[in-house]
């Protein structure tokens, strides 16, 4: 017997996935709720260019430069120890962690957490939503 | 060596977006140049295909004519062109020693954030000003950009073509002037300045 209620919920569950899947405000702020202690996320383009951010997060264009010049000096560092593709950059102080994820070569994710915060945590999250980031910074070009 | 020493100056290579400052550098730099370039976005991509985010660096070294000559390297640190990278010019451009200000001649529509661009970086600078007025082969054009930049008609207007490595010499050439005279070095003691 078909309950129209459970396909009722089934619909809407779709909806809620899609557009957890291509609202890229949507993608940010499942990576907030998803991790206890992360504060905020913010997506840019690798030159620059301010994407989106999650809810509480204030609109801040020096913020994506900023990230945009740091993974960008980064992506040369790791030269150093003979790597060729910048994964993260971790900025750690005692309020906090500023952690940036290569989005492919397109775009930067940037995520603000509390100094407790388990980054291993933050890490797998983020690499779950890694292909739908890059769909938004590549949409948004 | 023997009787000269060594001097190393800081040169900051700043200007609008897609000037010429990261070709400046690739055409003088001696040493393998460390580029921040990305692919550019939005309506900057119709005008160049990539952009320096954080900063390019090069190097150059005037050699000695003799062993009493001076060594001398320039260290030259190139900025981002757009107004959303100007923290990294107000970072580079500390301790700087000359400042390198590219603009395009054939973009006049830049001209007027030059001239802003211009006044802000030189605003709590004590250096010399070289301009390098790119895609442009008249001294008399080359001034006349200069001028409208608000640089003073003591500023030397170089014009070059960016994509020419001896082209770019000819920018280096007047940096090390500007840093003869601002300094009491004796860089150059026959035969002008040695290029690689």
């Amino acid at each position: 017997m078909i309950n129209p209620n459970s396909g009722a919920t089934s619909t809407t569950s779709l909806a809620s996935l899609l557009h957890e899947r291509l609202d890229p405000q949507a993608i940010l702020n499942s990576v907030v709720r998803s991790v206890a202690g992360v504060i905020g996320a913010a997506l840019a383009s690798a030159d620059g260019r301010s994407v989106a951010h999650s809810d509480h997060l204030v609109h801040d264009p020096s913020r994506a430069a900023m990230i945009a010049a740091t993974m960008g000096l980064a992506g040369q560092l790791i030269g150093v120890v003979g790597g060729r593709q910048l994964e993260e950059v971790i900025v750690r102080s005692e309020t906090g962690y500023v952690i940036v994820y290569a989005v492919g070569t397109e775009g930067v994710l940037t995520v603000l957490a509390r100094p407790s915060t388990n980054l291993h945590h933050i890490t797998t999250e983020v690499r779950a939503r890694l292909d739908s980031l890059r769909g938004v910074v590549l949409g948004s070009r | 060596m023997a009787g000269g020493h060594e001097h190393t100056f800081k040169i900051l290579v700043t200007g609008p977006f897609a000037a010429g400052k990261t070709s400046l550098i690739q055409a003088i730099s001696q040493s393998p140049v460390v580029t921040t370039e990305v692919a550019t976005t939005g309506e900057e991509a119709a005008v160049k295909a990539n952009t320096t985010v954080a900063m390019d660096f090069g190097t150059f070294a005037l050699n000695p004519l003799d062993d009493s000559d001076e060594l001398v390297h320039l260290l030259m640190f190139g900025t981002p062109g757009q107004e959303r990278f100007r923290f990294m010019t107000d970072i580079l451009k500390a301790d700087v020693d000359v400042v390198t200000f590219v603009v395009d001649a054939r973009a006049p529509a830049s001209y007027q954030e030059a001239r802003g661009m211009l006044a802000l970086v030189m605003s709590d600078l004590k250096v010399p000003l070289v301009i390098a007025v790119n895609r442009c082969d008249d001294p008399d054009q080359a001034r006349a950009v200069a001028d409208y930049l608000g640089a003073a008609s003591t500023v030397p207007a170089i014009p070059c073509q960016l994509i020419d490595p001896e082209s770019g010499r000819e920018v280096v050439a007047e940096v090390l002037v500007a840093l003869l005279q601002s300094t009491d070095l004796a860089l150059v003691t026959q035969g002008g300045v040695s290029c690689p």
